[in-house]
């Protein structure tokens, strides 16, 4: 045998019991039922309640098996003597009402349950002061039990503990009570280490019928219940299946028991391009200073025609047609030593930095994201966030997912540029994971010919005309609703966007370095603690009210256990859904 | 019946009223059942006019139990008595079944999560605007020289 023990938070204690299966099958065969349960804590005459609602919760998930155990019994002055026929009418009545009734009796009973001050012993037990009946007289049946009472008592060589009778009185149903029954229910939680569960048991005890017949002793066995399930009841715990909010990995068909699997990998930001356009013998990129440009100017249009070598370029071969672009990127492209320039297969005796890569990268560092109140206004809609990257534009970011609150959070922005083509990819990372990317055109095209001259205008201009639409668009639309603001109607604010699109020239010419514009609610402040005192502060949990103090609003209460009729309850509750202060 | 006359220093919503006791006395109602009204009227001899001025709370005795009521109106009536028009303290009167139960609380003084939307809050119209640069912007440029071969 073993003692196990259960926490009962309320109480502060445990709550268990040892009772090994030979000991059972007496108390199954020979008893009505032994109402018995035990402290392991020296408690003196304390009524908890608390101890019984968890029993309820145990109870309404036990499904009952009526056995009718006796009947027709003959009660004297000091005993009771059990008959030994069976009136089926009873039995089937009682079979019939069994189901529905029981488990109604532990979904509405008020348990209470005393703690025997002393050590365990029949007569503590069955000292009828301790009896809680209801509306009938002492039955002195457990005259008929001292027998067994003892027996059991002295086949549980447990340690001195203190031991608890834990039993309800709860009328059944209207036309149960017609024959005078009263339910006694006694509640025996016991377990052994080969079974490892629970067993319950109760007794239904009835009053004298009119006619002199009666049933004294009919017994509802219980199906066992797992140990862990009424441990997770006992300890309070919602058990996994029960909630479909819960941590489980079995998704239920009709929706909950998701993983509830919050793990994030990080997503980095990518590596440079391996291939590149560079070194495949088509094109060649340099990187020149305006001296060497200077020079190749020179070479290229400034020509002496008397010069057999100069004329000959010119016939086979014009020099400008072979250089395909020249134009300025914001970033220091990679290169290796001096290489002279070659246009046509000409030498040009022009050195110049050749790039060994056309992919840069660059990092603009990160910036610590600080929760400004750290409450519900530093995230959607209340706050917002809008970076601004060189050479793409002002960006929506969600604030959702750039405060936290358990951590600081970092955003960090890298570009990797393509100084072939000019185009600009931005990387928003939060904690290193890219959230955002953003594309832009960073180079500012250098025209060499008459042809490039207006190429470069006409992109110039559609980019201007691209990025004042979208400056315009929110006016356009109607969006800013003028009129409603003056007549103080409060509607959610417009975001209007700071910059179009910034490309090419005018990233050139715009700033060039990435900032955040955080736009945050102007929280108005009360007098320290006055808002707090008088109407509290969102919390949206589950509390026993006598847990808390000061001022608590509830949304949902099961008055339970207390007398007094609905008119007063319904009060109650429409009081504490308004807010009282405890 | 016995009665209490009380001044109430504590508005209704507070569970646990802060009383101090004017006068320990019995109500001349023949007969009384707390449940019978929630608005009952007692009848009370033995007050001053003086005393009433400071009387806005009444507990009853019934049973074993106390009953609480606020007091509503206080009239003198012809017969010398004092008539009292009551309103049943729920909260007062079942604070100690009240706090065993166990309810779903959404607003609390001490016990409360910032992180849930609160609608009671107000902002004004003028938000909190502020800017931050990163630590590196692009302040180097480059030229780029694109040839064939």
């Amino acid at each position: 045998m073993s003692f196990r023990q259960y926490k009962i938070p309320e109480f502060g204690g445990y709550v268990g019991v040892i009772i090994d299966d030979e000991l059972l099958q007496k108390v199954k065969e020979v008893d009505h039922g032994l109402p018995l349960c035990a402290y392991n804590q020296p408690i003196s005459d304390i009524f908890l309640t608390s101890v019984g609602l968890h029993l309820r919760e145990v109870f309404e998930r036990v499904n009952f098996k009526l056995t009718v155990l006796y009947q027709r019994g003959t009660q004297t002055e000091d005993s009771y003597i059990p008959g030994d026929g069976i009136d089926q009418s009873i039995l089937n009545y009682l079979q019939n009402i069994h189901k529905t009734s029981i488990q109604s009796v532990f979904r509405n009973a008020s348990f209470q349950i005393v703690i025997c001050e002393k050590q365990f012993s029949p007569n503590v037990i069955y000292t009828p002061n301790l009896q809680m009946r209801a509306g009938c007289e002492q039955v002195p049946f457990y005259v008929k039990s001292n027998g067994l009472m003892g027996q059991l008592y002295a086949d549980i060589q447990t340690p001195p503990v203190h031991r608890m009778m834990g039993s309800v009185v709860y009328p059944l149903d209207y036309d149960v009570r017609q024959t005078h029954m009263q339910l006694l229910s006694g509640v025996i939680i016991c377990n052994t280490d080969m079974t490892d569960q629970l067993w319950f048991s109760f007794i239904i005890e009835t009053d004298y019928s009119q006619d002199g017949r009666d049933i004294v002793g009919y017994r509802s066995e219980t199906t066992t219940i797992d140990i862990t399930t009424v441990k997770n009841i006992i300890d309070n715990q919602i058990p996994e299946s029960e909630d479909p909010y819960g941590e489980g990995d079995n998704p239920n068909p009709d929706g909950g028991d998701g993983t509830k699997d919050d793990t994030s990998d990080t997503v980095d930001e990518p590596e440079i391009p391996s291939l590149s356009a560079v070194n495949t013998g088509f094109i060649s990129l340099f990187n020149p200073t305006r001296s060497q440009l200077n020079n190749l100017q020179d070479y290229i249009y400034g020509n002496d025609w008397w010069n057999i070598y100069d004329a000959l370029k010119n016939i086979v071969i014009n020099p400008i047609q072979c250089v395909l672009g020249l134009h300025i990127v914001p970033v220091e492209p990679p290169v290796s030593g001096l290489v002279n320039v070659k246009l046509g297969g000409f030498d040009s005796g022009i050195d110049m930095p050749p790039i060994t890569n056309q992919f840069v990268k660059k990092d603009c560092g990160s910036l610590l994201m600080q929760p400004f109140y750290n409450t519900f206004l530093d995230f959607q809609p209340h706050t917002q966030v809008e970076i601004y990257l060189p050479f793409i534009g002002s960006k929506q970011l969600d604030s959702d997912l750039l405060f936290s609150k358990k951590n600081q959070k970092y955003l960090s922005v890298s570009y990797i540029f393509d100084v072939l083509n000019g185009i600009c990819v931005a990387f928003v990372k939060v904690d290193n994971s890219v959230m955002y990317t953003f594309t832009g055109q960073c180079s500012v095209l250098l025209p060499l010919t008459q042809l490039n001259q207006n190429n470069t205008v006409n992109f110039q201009a559609t980019l201007g005309t691209m990025a004042v639409q979208m400056k315009q668009s929110p006016i356009q639309q109607g969006f800013m609703l003028p009129g409603l603001i003056e007549t103080g109607v409060t509607i959610a604010k417009q975001n209007i966007s700071k910059t179009g699109s910034i490309q090419g020239d005018q990233g050139y010419m715009s700033n060039r370095t990435p900032y955040l514009t955080i736009t945050r609610p102007d929280l108005v402040i009360n007098p320290a603690g006055q808002r707090q005192k008088m109407i509290g502060y969102p919390c949206e949990q589950f509390y026993k009210l006598g847990d808390l103090k000061g001022y608590t609003k509830i949304s949902e209460v099961h008055l339970q256990n207390i007398q007094a009729p609905s008119v007063i309850l319904n009060d109650i509750e429409t009081q504490l859904k308004a807010g009282v202060v405890i | 019946m016995r009665c209490v006359l009380y001044r109430n220093n504590s508005p209704e919503n507070h569970l646990n009223k802060e009383l101090t006791q004017i006068l320990n006395t019995n109500i001349f109602n023949k007969s009384f059942d707390p449940f019978d009204s929630l608005t009952p009227v007692i009848l009370i001899s033995g007050v001053s006019a003086k005393t009433t001025v400071g009387i806005n709370y009444v507990m009853l005795n019934y049973g074993d139990k106390d009953y609480y009521y606020y007091v509503d109106n206080i009239r003198f009536t012809t017969n010398g008595l004092y008539e009292f028009k009551l309103r049943f303290d729920s909260l007062m009167t079942y604070k100690e079944d009240i706090l065993k139960q166990t309810a779903l609380v959404t607003r609390q003084e001490y016990e409360y999560n910032m992180f849930l939307p609160d609608n009671s809050l107000k902002t004004t119209q003028v938000p909190i605007v502020t800017q931050k640069l990163f630590p590196y912007g692009f302040d180097t440029d480059s030229y780029i020289l694109v040839v064939q071969g």
